[in-house]
This record gives structure tokens, C-alpha cells and sequence, in this order.
């Protein structure tokens, strides 16, 4: 099987992206991005609320039966809100827990086939379709949110893995060569001064590892393994618009409410 | 392995039918997206303040969910063929777009001034000088989409849509039958397929339109 | 008598060059940004004529570079006219009036992704040329650069050096025979020895093809060693100086115009004053072919203007050898070992030669060899002091201040 060589990386031009408003006169460039970035901090919940509203006054202008009642109670809504967050949660720490240690391994010392394998499979993983990993993994395993879970890790273990090997292995190699030249233990070369320097690595792994399960989440109700997603099929089940509207809007919004946070994150973490 | 036999003896047309209009409805979802992305991406070239925002939008709209997406269009398309070929189109163009405004984007202003300088028109500009540098990064932006539709298109059996997804979701609901594995796990590998050979197929353009130059 | 002169006399006289039709010309030109306060360019009249080479410098940010973008038009000017050939740049659409005037930038430009002759074809096909004859004038420019055809046609730019890309450049610049050739530090991007190689061969490429050229760089001896006019902007956007390099580097005309020269004025001056600028001591000379008494009456009447040697001239005034008086009464010949052109030698070299002459005189003869006189040392000194004395003392006082 071939996979053919410069694999895409998810948020590869989108770091282009950035990298190209440097063409822009610096002082208005760093302003502009700055008021950019505010704006997007801002508006973004702004945005989301705004959609939100629009979707309560619909609810309410719709005449909704009994059948519409059940799922759009408040309690249910809730719970499948926090389903959908341990969905998302639980599956990306374990994937950036995973994927640190698996690249940390990967890369020590003349790892590069180790490297190209990891990029290969991830892009291999990307062509896979998550429903079906979802559906295989709920065959194999048994329905649930468990197996969803597992479904998800699988599915986003491979590009995280591969952000943090590639990152990992692009740590400035002068430092490392400078620690070994004091006199410093590998171990402590790893520690002191490897991972400090990878930390926004991992953060970038944290994200991808976020933004590819909030997806890919939903589709957990497939499966029995509950979720804001379960709003969307119980609607498509009983064919009940408002359902499936307030169902979409609402996976729409959690994803849009999760992206924003992550980046909040990544804001205030990173060194400015 | 008896079992899987056994299941293909019997379901490969089903198999192969499906691949077929998977394959058709992303081709047809890549077109119509290519079209739209370049259209836009023309407009953000033409208008520059048009550029960052289109590009707020791409990287946003490519975080939503899939479902979401599908689940909307239903109030207003109902099920089948069209509300799937749109949601695809919707995802595959915010990768084309992004790439094709970063990659124009990214064409040294030196270049830009050497074109002009020698008397090159805007558009001529755009067609001889800008759209083959910035081709590399355009058909990344194809190949990402394309990986990125194939994957969506299962879930479009779930609103009527054709394709592959329409065994995944037979499989499941037939859980603990003989068939369900093999019958979810071709398809999962047949979708696997397509995404790989449509990306070999986007890396064989690359190879064949890139300039030697600049590969 | 300006008609009569050799394209080669015409170049080196600038104050000739101003009596003949002007190609470019900036009336009044001015330019500010509208956030900036100051002016980058303030109201700027220059004229510049037919297959003149005029090099605009200054420090960086003085306004040459959007001086020079002006006149291809790739900078609008806010205020004022410029017109080439007396018509008005604003006149054509831009595109039109680029594809007329040669343009050679900074970092080369070229295109990555086409070829070496795709690069140099790029203004031809814009002006829709046969294909054959594109082709054609594609190894005609590769070999007037100094690039084999054959080696370098098909290559692509990031397999060339600086050096070449910078050829290639100027290559794609003269590509459709533009009469006007607009420079923008072309040969900054390269390493110092390449940078003076590609000096020396586009002096060579420009006494050929005689093209009026703009070029702008930051590098005074640059100008100084390529320019037949220079125009140097001082701070607010002001015109300091304009003037041949020898005025300028003789008389600057304030001291930042003297310390943006530097120390090394003199040694810049001695490369840009030629032999036919400065005066030449006459010598005794004879015809060929006369007799002893002849030759003898010639030596001796040399000898009370207190030299020793006549210099024997052919028919054509081409000289031959030199004779003096030996101890059998009569004369002996010797070579004529130092003979300097008068138009292409600068001082410099004049110097370089005269101190491995053995007779601390070299005899200087004008392109069809015939004699014009001879220089020694204590004459380029004589002829020195007037060029550099008052600049000298403006100098020092500019460096104290």
C-alpha cells in the first residue's frame, strides 16, 4: 500500500497563513493581528450566544408537541451536554497523554524510520472515516459511550502523534547539542530542557486532539454512546424538525464553544 | 474468514455500487467546490479586506461537525442526494479556499513587483505568475479536501445520502449478525481506498502540473 | 560639433549628454503618503538624456528607490509631470508603458517555476513576438550576459548562483531592446567580488547597446564607478548634489554630500578622472627616418628644455621609439615601454603603470594610436590639486562638524 509522500497536516496552512501576513509592514501587521485576535475572542461568543437566542425564539414561535417536549427538556439537554463533554475530554487527554509519551520515545536518539512510519500511518488514519471506526469498534466492543471513546482515540491518536513527533523532533538541536556539551544526563536533557522547550508541541497536540474529537463526537449516538448528537438522530428518528435544528445547532455551537476555548487556552499559555 | 468470504459472495455488487456513487458524489462534491472555492478565492484577490475574514470563516466552519451540518440541512432539503452533495461541498471547499488565499498570499512581493515591473497585467499577473506558485499549496488544499469529503460522505447515508455509509449503517443495525463485521469492515476499507487513491491521484497532478522549478 | 563626436566621447561628457534630446523627464514630481508627514520625494526636476547613465543614491529611505518607481509608474506621484520622449507617462495604460521600459530589481525576481528562457521571454510574449523569434533573441541575450545558451536555457532560476540570476535578470530586462533601462540595486544582493565582475561586465554590455539608464543604489562608489551622472539625495527628500562623478567627487557640494563620499574620495577620483580630462606635458618629437644631423639638432634642443630623449613619430603621428645621445656622438633608439590610452585610462591606472615605468613617463595616444602627449607622476599631482583641493577642505570640515 502506498501512501505518497508530503501528507497533509491538518493546521499546515493555517500556520502558513499566519506566517504570511509578516509580509505587511510590521507595526500595522502585529496591531492589526493583535486587534485580530481580540475581535475573534470576543465576537466568537458573542456569535454563539446570538445563535443560541435565535434558536430559544425559534423554539418558541414553533408549536412543538409532546414528542418535541420530551427531548428539548432542559435536564436531557444537560445531560447530553456533559456527555458530550466527557466524550470530547476524556478521549483528548488520553490521546495527548498517549501521544507525548509515544513521541518522546519515537524521537529519542536516531528514531527518523520511526518518524516517517508515524507520518505515514497518520496519514493513512486521516483517510480512514471515523463513522466507520466508530461502527467497527461498536461491532467489536459492544455499544457505548466505553467503546465511543476508544473509537475516538483511535481515530485521533495518529495526527496528534505525528504533530508531537514532528515537533518534538524540531527542537532547536543547537540547545540539545549545548546541554550535552555541559555535561547533562539524557534524562535530564529530556526534562530540563526537551520538554519545557516542547511545551507549545503539546499544546498544538492538545488542540488537534480537541478539535479532530469534538467532530467526531457527535457521532457517538450512532453507537449508544450518547451525546448532543442524540438530539439530531432521535429527531431524524421521529422526523421532527425543531429536534434535529436544535439538535445541529446545539453540536454546531459545542464544537464553535470548544474551538474558542482552546484557543483562549493557547492564548493565555503561550508565551507572548 | 469463512464469514467474510461468504459475505463477499454475495455482497461485492452492493459493495462495488456503493463505491461507485461514493466515488461519484465526491467527484462531483470536489467539482462543483472547486468552482466555488475559485470564484471566491478571486474575489478575495481582487478585494483584499475580503481575504482575512474568508479565511476566519474556512478554518472556523472546518471545526463543526459533520452531523451538524447534515442535520440542517434537512429542515430545508429534506433527505437524499442533494442535501449531501451540499454539506460536501460546504466542507471540501473551506480547505481549497484557505490554500488558494494563503497560497496566493504567500508569493514573495519581490516577484510580484518583477511581474508588474515588466509590464504584466493584474490578471495576466494572477494566470502566469501567481496561480502556478501558489499551485503546490492549492492542490495540497485539494487533496486535504478530498481525504476530508470521502470520510464525510459515509456519514451522508444516514440523511438518504448514496455511498459507502449506507452498509456501515446497515451493519449496524444489524448488530451480532454474522454478516455486520464483514459487512463494516469492507466498507470502512473500500472508503479507505478511495481516499487513498484520490490522494494518489492528487499527488500524481502535483507531480505532472507543478513546475520543476519550484517542486 | 556635439554631432561629430563617437558614441564612446558622447558617454564621457556629461555636460555634452545634457545638450541632446532628453529621454526622461521629471517636472516638479513629488510624493507623500498620506500617514507620513514629510514628502518622500519633494518636487524633483531632473532631465535625463539619450543613452545617458545616471545613477540616483543617497542614504537609505531618501526617496531614490520611489523615484525611480515613478517612472515605470509602479509608484503614482502625487504631484507634478514626468515624460519620456516628451509624453506623458500617465498617457499609456501602465501595463503598456512597463512593457517599453527594461526593469531590472534587487532580488532578481525572476520566476521559480519557469525556466532561464521563459524568464527572459516573459516581455516578448507579453508583446505577442513570433516564437522563433523570441527564441532567438533568448540565446542572442543569454550570450551578451555572459551565459551559454545551450547550458543555462532550460535550467531553472534556483539552480543558478547570485551572479547569474543577476544576468538573467538583466537579461529579461533588455529581452524586447527597451531604449530605457531602470535599475534598482542590482547588484546588491550579491558578494563583493561577484558584484565588482558584474560591474565591470555591464559597462562593457552598456558601451554596446547604449540604453538611457536609471539606476538607484545606496553604494557611492557604485555610482561613482558606473554613472556618467550622478544625482544624490540628501535628508528631507532634498536633491544634495547632481553632477558628473569627477565634479562631485572633485567639489562636493556640502559636507553631507562629502561625508556620504567618505575617505576614499581621492582614491574614487583617480578611477573616475580619465587621461583626457587632464592636461598632457608636450614632448620633443621627431619624424621617422631623418638623418643623424637632424636627429642630433632635435636632441640638443630637447636637452636646454632639460630632456634627454625625443620620441620619434611614424607618419600617422604613431610613436616608434625613443632616441637619445650616446658616447659615439650619435643617437640610439629604445622602446617605448609605457603607452596609455587617452579616453578608457583613469588616473588610477595611469598611476599603477607610471611607477613600473622606468622612466617615470608614459607617452599617451588617442584611440588611433597617435601621439598626444606624455604623463609622469609630478603631472597627475598637478592635475589633481585643482580637482580635489576645494572639495578636500569641505571634507574636513564636514568630518568636524
Amino acid at each position: 500500500m502506498t501512501v505518497f509522500p508530503s501528507s497533509i497536516d491538518v493546521f499546515q496552512a493555517t500556520d502558513a497563513a499566519s506566517e504570511s501576513s509578516d509580509f505587511e509592514p510590521i507595526k500595522a501587521g502585529s496591531r492589526r493581528r493583535r486587534t485580530r485576535r481580540i475581535g475573534h475572542f470576543v465576537f466568537r461568543p458573542l456569535m454563539l450566544i446570538l445563535i443560541l437566542g435565535l434558536l430559544i425564539l425559534y423554539l418558541h414561535t414553533t408549536p412543538l408537541d409532546s414528542i418535541d417536549h420530551r427531548s428539548l427538556y432542559w435536564s436531557t439537554i444537560r445531560s447530553e451536554l456533559f456527555q458530550q463533554l466527557d466524550l470530547t475530554l476524556i478521549s483528548s487527554a488520553v490521546v495527548t497523554a498517549l501521544a507525548v509519551l509515544l513521541g518522546i520515545l519515537l524521537t529519542r536518539r536516531k528514531a527518523p524510520v520511526a518518524n516517517s512510519i508515524v507520518t505515514a500511518l497518520a496519514t493513512l488514519g486521516q483517510a480512514a472515516p471515523p463513522v466507520g471506526l466508530m461502527i467497527l469498534a461498536a461491532l467489536v466492543l459492544g455499544v457505548g459511550a466505553r467503546t465511543a471513546i476508544y473509537a475516538l482515540i483511535i481515530y485521533s491518536i495518529l495526527p496528534v502523534l505525528r504533530n508531537t513527533v514532528t515537533g518534538l523532533n524540531g527542537l532547536d538541536k543547537a540547545i540539545l547539542e549545548a546541554a550535552r556539551g555541559i555535561g547533562m544526563r539524557p534524562i535530564q536533557i529530556l526534562v530540563g530542557v526537551e520538554l519545557p522547550l516542547a511545551v507549545p508541541v503539546i499544546m498544538a497536540g492538545v488542540r488537534t486532539a480537541i478539535i479532530l474529537n469534538v467532530g467526531t463526537a457527535a457521532l457517538a449516538t450512532f453507537i449508544n454512546g450518547g451525546g448532543l448528537g442524540t438530539m439530531i438522530t432521535t429527531g431524524i428518528a421521529v422526523d421532527r424538525t425543531p429536534i434535529i435544528v436544535a439538535g445541529s445547532v446545539l453540536v454546531a455551537v459545542f464544537a464553535l464553544a470548544m474551538d474558542w476555548a482552546v484557543m483562549i487556552v493557547g492564548e493565555l499559555l503561550s508565551p507572548s | 474468514m469463512s464469514g467474510y468470504l461468504q459475505y463477499l459472495r454475495y455482497g461485492y455488487q452492493t459493495l462495488l455500487s456503493e463505491s461507485l456513487s461514493h466515488v461519484l458524489i465526491v467527484v462531483a462534491a470536489m467539482l462543483v467546490s472547486f468552482v466555488v472555492a475559485a470564484m471566491l478565492g478571486l474575489l478575495a484577490y481582487r478585494r483584499a479586506w475580503l481575504a482575512e475574514p474568508l479565511l476566519s470563516i474556512t478554518s472556523t466552519a472546518l471545526t463543526l461537525p459533520s452531523l451538524a451540518l447534515f442535520g440542517l440541512m434537512i429542515p430545508i432539503f429534506g433527505l437524499g442526494f442533494v442535501p449531501t452533495l451540499i454539506v460536501l461541498v460546504i466542507y471540501a471547499v473551506m480547505p481549497i479556499l484557505r490554500n488558494l488565499i494563503t497560497g496566493l498570499n504567500s508569493i514573495s512581493p519581490a516577484i510580484l513587483e518583477a511581474a508588474t515591473g515588466i509590464g504584466m497585467t493584474r490578471t495576466r499577473r494572477l494566470f502566469v505568475v501567481e496561480v502556478p506558485l501558489a499551485w503546490p499549496i492549492i492542490v495540497t488544499g485539494l487533496r486535504f479536501s478530498s481525504m476530508m469529503v470521502v470520510g464525510v460522505a459515509a456519514v451522508g447515508a444516514y440523511v438518504g445520502g448514496p455511498g459507502l455509509g449506507a452498509t456501515l449503517f446497515n451493519g449496524l443495525a444489524e448488530v451480532g449478525s454474522r454478516s455486520a463485521v464483514p459487512e463494516v469492515l469492507s466498507a470502512t476499507i473500500m472508503i479507505l481506498l478511495i481516499a487513498i487513491a484520490l490522494d494518489g491521484i492528487f499527488w500524481l497532478i502535483s507531480r505532472i502540473t507543478v513546475s520543476p522549478g519550484i517542486r | 560639433m556635439a554631432l561629430d563626436l563617437s558614441p564612446q566621447e558622447a558617454s564621457n561628457m556629461g555636460t555634452e549628454l545634457q545638450r541632446r534630446r532628453s529621454v526622461i523627464e521629471l517636472r516638479d514630481v513629488s510624493k507623500h503618503y498620506k500617514d507620513a508627514g514629510a514628502p518622500i520625494v519633494d518636487r524633483l526636476t531632473l532631465s535625463i538624456s539619450e543613452g545617458e547613465f545616471v545613477a540616483l543614491t543617497g542614504p537609505s529611505g531618501c526617496g531614490k528607490t520611489t523615484t525611480l518607481k515613478m517612472i515605470n509608474r509602479l509608484i503614482e506621484p502625487s504631484s507634478g509631470q514626468i515624460l519620456i520622449n516628451g509624453q506623458d507617462v500617465g498617457d499609456l495604460p501602465s501595463h503598456r508603458l512597463r512593457q517599453g521600459i527594461g526593469y531590472v530589481i534587487q532580488n532578481v525576481g525572476l520566476f521559480p517555476h519557469m525556466t532561464i528562457a521563459d524568464n527572459v521571454a516573459a516581455v516578448p510574449r507579453l508583446l505577442g513576438w513570433k516564437k522563433d523569434r523570441t527564441t532567438a533573441r533568448i540565446d542572442e541575450l543569454l550570450s551578451m550576459v555572459g551565459l551559454e545558451p545551450s547550458k543555462y536555457r532550460d535550467r531553472f532560476p534556483r539552480e543558478l548562483s547570485g551572479g547569474q540570476a543577476q544576468r538573467v535578470g538583466v537579461a529579461r530586462a533588455l529581452a524586447a531592446d527597451p531604449p530605457i533601462l531602470l535599475m534598482d540595486e542590482p547588484f546588491a544582493a550579491v558578494d563583493p567580488i561577484t558584484r565588482t565582475s558584474l560591474q565591470d561586465e555591464f559597462l562593457r554590455l552598456q558601451q554596446s547597446i547604449r540604453k538611457t539608464i536609471v539606476f538607484v543604489t545606496h553604494d557611492m562608489a557604485e555610482a561613482m564607478r558606473l554613472a556618467d551622472r550622478v544625482v544624490i539625495f540628501g535628508p528631507q527628500s532634498k536633491i544634495a548634489q547632481v553632477g558628473a562623478p569627477t565634479e562631485v567627487l572633485s567639489a562636493p557640494a556640502d559636507a553631507f554630500v562629502a561625508s556620504m563620499l567618505g575617505s576614499g574620495r581621492l582614491v574614487q577620483l583617480l578611477s573616475c578622472v580619465r587621461l583626457r580630462d587632464v592636461s598632457l606635458d608636450m614632448w620633443p618629437t621627431i619624424a621617422e627616418g631623418l638623418g643623424r644631423d637632424e636627429r642630433l639638432a632635435a636632441l640638443s634642443s630637447a636637452q636646454r628644455q632639460g630632456k634627454d630623449r625625443v620620441l620619434v613619430l611614424d607618419d600617422a603621428k604613431r610613436p616608434l621609439y625613443w632616441i637619445h645621445s650616446d658616447t659615439t656622438g650619435d643617437s640610439s633608439k629604445f622602446e617605448v615601454d609605457c603607452k596609455l590610452e587617452l579616453e578608457a585610462t583613469s588616473l588610477r591606472d595611469a598611476i599603477t603603470q607610471i611607477v613600473y615605468c622606468p622612466h617615470d613617463c608614459a607617452v599617451v595616444v588617442d584611440g588611433n594610436e597617435a601621439f598626444q602627449g606624455i604623463i609622469n607622476l609630478k603631472g597627475i599631482r598637478r592635475s589633481l590639486i585643482p580637482l580635489a583641493g576645494a572639495g578636500t577642505t569641505a571634507a574636513t570640515i564636514g568630518v568636524e562638524k
